[in-house]
């Protein structure tokens, strides 16, 4: 038993747990990484890979409203070198005028005074005699004299004189491509809101943005930016209407082209002005500063700034396809999970690129797809050592399990090298054994003497041994896979063969051809207890029940047949007739005949006790006793022998066959009575000692050697007493005690003394309850 | 009273109608059931003794003839051969009223059929006082003396002695004694009627030294027999 108890055999259950607990192992691992990669933009480079493909998805027709007015080449060519005099801006801003466009972002930054007097004062003029003019200023970072930065802003001549000035900060992604901006850059004290912001409230898309004219100048605060926004590029490079500086200022352009429109005005002449990599510039193309501000601006007139996802969303939008994910694990087997895997690979970029053309939000997909990527290898492994582990640990309690015929087992092989080799040896033992049991369990069911049925549960047969074919053979049936209702019904055609078949109870089935069979039926359960099926035995008992009707007609002869011409004959001697016959004559023939009928009485009684089925029941041993001395009363009131049956306390309750114990406890006072001399006494005693119920019956007869008592229970064993043939019956008395005694799982003994009697104690276990 | 004997063994049937008639009764002896059955069919009897082994047909087949085909059916007891437990009680549920195992003790066959013959035809005087030899039961009172001297007894006790002593001779089966001392269906631990039998016994010393014995019919029942006075005598070598 404690070989068992050593061997703890791994439930499924433990197996199950050590799985789940791998999985919120590699759940939170996983988890744990797309957060950190999720926040701290670490995948930057390959999210803008995607931004920019799916950027390339947003390309739109440009806004009407938008038109550039570019200091191209051939501007340069025609008005001179660059940086040109005031007079020249002074010239468009005054053909701009007759133009009558919405408003005008000059995008050129007009931060140091001219040498020509009265010029910057003329240009201010111009510039506030028409359309509102917007400037750009800017920050040089880091500002003079340790100061964090200084505002660039246009003299103050011109300051002063225009609509607005907005900063045209740019903001460099990592791979120096230019996807965002910030609409307001701030210090402590001042806020300047983007050029683009007065062009958009100029369009009326927005009211004016605050914090305009603020003093330029070295500033003690860092800059802060505020309102990121990524921009929607419209197109690639010249995706705008460009009409040509030098054609406004001759008035070349039609009128219809630049009225009631928003222009921006700004270099993109070769090596002019500021170029930046977008996007969609591919990076090969750049875009001027200018046509990156008409895209900033399209992007807020068609309200499709696109804002970057705050950490909250983010984190939800990286960990939901995980989350999936390991979801599936549990749920789906493995090809289901690879399916899912690539589903949510290809949903989380889709996601990711819908939510930036349509909700105009960019939540970077990389992190997502790195923990998509990360999960399936580290789970994969980590389910192969789970799974292996448990494998590893059955195999070893199922090679530790005592074998069925473990003498008959020959293992093979050399000894195992590495970890995969022993596990292969563990599986190939385990497999061999299986292998063996299967064909030792078969040879045994064939070598079994008696027809034996192996069925599912539903009563087919599914394993039929030699005999079992040799018996339904003869009726002409294979019993493999047929009922076994059908198999019995051929067999004996009138027995009800259906409730025969699921009767769980032994069955005793006769056949018309004389033979008779006892049906036993025992269930074939796995090792986890289950019943999968039903072992049908059908032994031949003809022989057995032959025997059996021997020993009846037997009895029988014994009960009647012999019984009867003695109790004639002694009817005859009480007779009238019998008053011929001479009286010592006559009584010893009645002796003789009292004698064959007592023999015959004992027969029949020890058969009964050493074959029948007890039919026990719950009784007083006092009351069985009293029975018993009350039976023999004739013979003990005859010769004047006292029989005293003491009063027990109380019940003294056993488990008994009510008529044979009395019969016992009748044989064992009959002898006392017969070994006592005339006038004598027996005591009869009941009691409890040491939970047994005891009965003794002493006698004061003439007792018995120790050798005569060491014979005393074998059956026809008779103590003779010295010099007389007074005594009768024979020695089956005390070997029906002694059966009855022992079949009640008791025990008898004799104490006796030569001249002093003998006394008998019978023992039995007490009633339970 | 008229009396059928069934025996085929002439000694035992010529020594049982001896019996029946030193006992006052009319006696009519037949060796096979057929012609008793035949009998039967013509006369009425008061009751019949039927031995169990007979060359025709089975004792037990003539008690259910009888118990099938006569209406009223005269209380019949067995003479059998047959000792062994069983078949007693195999004869008594067949419906046989009693039984004696052979050899017959001409007293104890008298007394039995006796007894038979008072319970299916009572001539009962009762005046709430009955007498049964040294006992004194009376019955408004529900009291026992014996010999004049009080016994106490319970109410189920005294119901128990009476109608023992009322059926003296005569095997009552478990289920018979149960409803009527204890009613129908009565739900009762198992000993219960093994311990008031045991005290009945006790308490009105029902033992042969006293000319009575409360035997116990194995699988069956419980039956009070008045021992005469020539069993001990029958009883000795």
């Amino acid at each position: 038993m404690s070989d068992k108890a050593a061997i703890a055999k791994p439930s499924l259950w433990s197996a199950r747990r050590r799985v789940i607990a791998e999985w919120a192992l590699v759940a939170l691992a996983v988890s744990a990484l797309v957060t950190i990669l999720a926040l701290s933009r670490a995948t930057e480079r390959a999210d803008n890979v995607i931004f920019d493909t799916v950027s390339e998805w947003g390309v739109r027709a440009p806004h009407d409203d938008i038109v550039i007015v570019a200091i191209d080449n051939r501007s340069v060519a025609e008005l001179g070198r660059w940086p040109w005099p005031r007079a020249q801006h002074q010239a468009l801003l005054e053909a701009l005028a007759r133009y009558a466009p919405r408003a005008v972002a000059y995008d050129v930054l007009l931060v140091e005074p001219e040498a020509t007097p009265g010029a910057d004062e003329a240009l201010g003029r111009a510039l506030a005699a028409g359309p509102p003019v917007y400037l750009p200023l800017t920050f040089d970072v880091p500002g003079p004299d340790g100061a964090p930065f200084e505002v660039l802003a246009p003299i103050p001549p011109l300051a002063a004189r225009v609509a607005g000035l907005g900063q045209v900060n740019v903001a460099f992604d990592s791979d120096g491509v230019i996807r965002r901006t910030f609409m307001i850059e701030r210090d402590g004290s001042h806020a300047w809101p983007h050029l683009m912001s007065f062009m958009q409230a100029a369009a009326g898309r927005r009211p004016p943005p605050a914090g305009a004219g603020a003093a330029p100048g070295p500033a003690r605060d860092l800059l802060a930016r505020e309102e990121p926004l990524l921009i929607s590029f419209a197109g690639p490079p010249g995706h705008f209407r460009t009409v040509s500086f030098v054609d406004v200022v001759n008035g070349a352009t039609p009128a219809a082209f630049l009225k009631d429109k928003l222009v921006l005005v700004g270099a993109t002449a070769d090596g002019l002005g500021d170029r930046y990599a977008t996007p969609l510039s591919n990076h090969t193309e750049i875009m001027s500063g200018i046509e990156l501000q008409a895209n900033l601006l399209d992007t807020l007139l068609t309200g499709r700034a696109i804002s970057p996802a705050g950490p909250g969303p983010l984190l939800l939008f990286s960990l939901t396809p995980l989350a999936l994910a390991l979801a599936g694990f549990l749920l789906f087997r493995p090809r289901a999970n690879l399916l899912l895997g690539a589903a949510l690979v290809v949903a989380t970029v889709g996601a990711s690129a819908l939510l930036l053309l349509h909700a105009r939000m960019w939540a970077p997909p990389t992190a997502a797809l790195a923990g998509l990527l990360l999960v399936y290898p580290l789970w994969s492994w980590r389910r192969l050592e789970a799974t292996s582990a448990y494998m590893l640990q059955e195999l070893r309690a199922f090679s530790q399990e005592p074998d069925l015929l473990s003498a008959l087992a020959q293992r093979r092989g050399g000894p195992p090298t590495d970890v995969i080799d022993r596990q292969v040896a563990l599986m190939h033992a385990a497999i061999d054994r299986a292998r063996d049991l299967r064909h030792q369990v078969l040879d045994a069911l064939q070598g079994l003497p008696d027809a034996t049925l192996v069925t599912a549960l539903d009563g087919q047969v599914l394993i039929a041994n030699r005999e079992a074919e040799a018996l339904f053979g003869g009726a002409g049936l294979d019993p493999a896979n047929r009922p076994v209702a059908d198999l019995i019904a051929a067999l004996a055609p009138e027995a009800d063969a259906l409730e025969i078949a699921a009767e769980a109870a032994d069955v005793e089935l006769a056949i018309p051809d004389g033979r008779c069979f006892a049906i036993r039926r025992t269930t074939l359960g796995e090792a986890g207890g289950a019943v999968v099926g039903w072992i049908v035995r059908f032994t031949d008992i003809t022989a057995l029940k032959d025997a059996g009707r021997q020993r009846e007609h037997i009895l029988e002869l014994l009960t009647h047949d012999m019984r009867s011409p003695q109790v004639s004959i002694l009817t005859l001697l009480g007779s009238s007739e019998a008053q011929a016959v001479a009286a010592p004559l006559s009584d010893r023939i009645a002796g003789y005949a009292r004698r064959t009928l007592s023999l015959a009485d004992n027969f029949v009684n020890l058969a009964r006790a050493e074959a029948d089925t007890y039919t026990l029941e719950v009784l007083d041993l006092g009351d069985a006793l009293l029975d018993a001395v009350d039976d023999l009363w004739p013979q003990s009131s005859a010769r004047q022998i006292t029989v005293i049956a003491a009063e027990a306390d109380g019940e003294v309750l056993v488990e008994a066959d009510r008529s044979l114990l009395t019969r016992a406890l009748i044989n064992l006072v009959d002898n006392a009575i017969k070994y006592s001399p005339d006038g004598g006494r027996v005591d009869c005693t009941v009691r409890i000692e040491a939970d047994q119920a005891i009965c003794t019956i002493t006698d004061q007869g003439e007792g018995m050697t120790p050798a005569q008592v060491a014979n005393l229970f074998k059956r026809f064993q008779r103590v003779r007493p010295k010099g007389g043939e007074r005594i009768d019956g024979v020695g089956l008395g005390l070997s029906f005690v002694h059966a009855v005694v022992q079949r009640h799982s008791g025990s008898i003994d004799c104490v006796s003394t030569p001249g002093q009697g003998a006394a008998f104690a019978v023992r039995l276990p007490l009633a339970r309850g | 009273m008229r009396i059928a004997a069934l025996e085929d063994d002439d000694a035992q049937r010529e020594a049982i109608a001896r019996l029946l008639v030193s006992g006052g009764h009319n006696c009519q002896c037949f060796h096979m059931a057929t012609p008793l059955i035949a009998a039967l069919r013509r006369e009425t009897f008061d009751l019949l003794v039927l031995d169990w082994n007979l060359p025709d047909m089975s004792g037990l087949d003539v008690v259910a003839w009888a118990h099938k085909n006569l209406a009223p059916c005269p209380p019949i007891l067995l003479l059998t051969s047959r000792s062994a437990e069983a078949d007693v009680v195999a004869g008594l549920n067949g419906g046989a009223d009693d039984y004696v195992v052979k050899p017959v003790q001409s007293g104890v066959l008298l007394a039995r059929v006796n007894a038979l013959l008072r319970r299916s035809y009572p001539d009962r005087t009762t005046g709430g006082v009955e007498t049964h030899g040294e006992y004194r039961f009376n019955l408004p009172a529900e009291q026992v003396t014996r010999n004049g001297e009080p016994v106490a007894l319970t109410a189920k006790e005294f119901g128990l002695a009476l109608l023992l002593f009322r059926n003296v001779h005569r095997a009552l089966s478990r289920g018979h004694i149960l409803e009527a001392i204890w009613g129908r269906n009565p739900d009762l631990p198992t000993r219960t009627l093994d311990m008031h039998i045991s005290r009945v016994r006790t308490k009105l010393e029902l033992r042969p030294q006293n000319g009575y014995r409360l035997a116990p019919v194995y699988s069956y029942g419980y039956r009070l027999e008045r021992l005469t006075e020539d069993l001990p005598e029958e009883a000795a070598e």
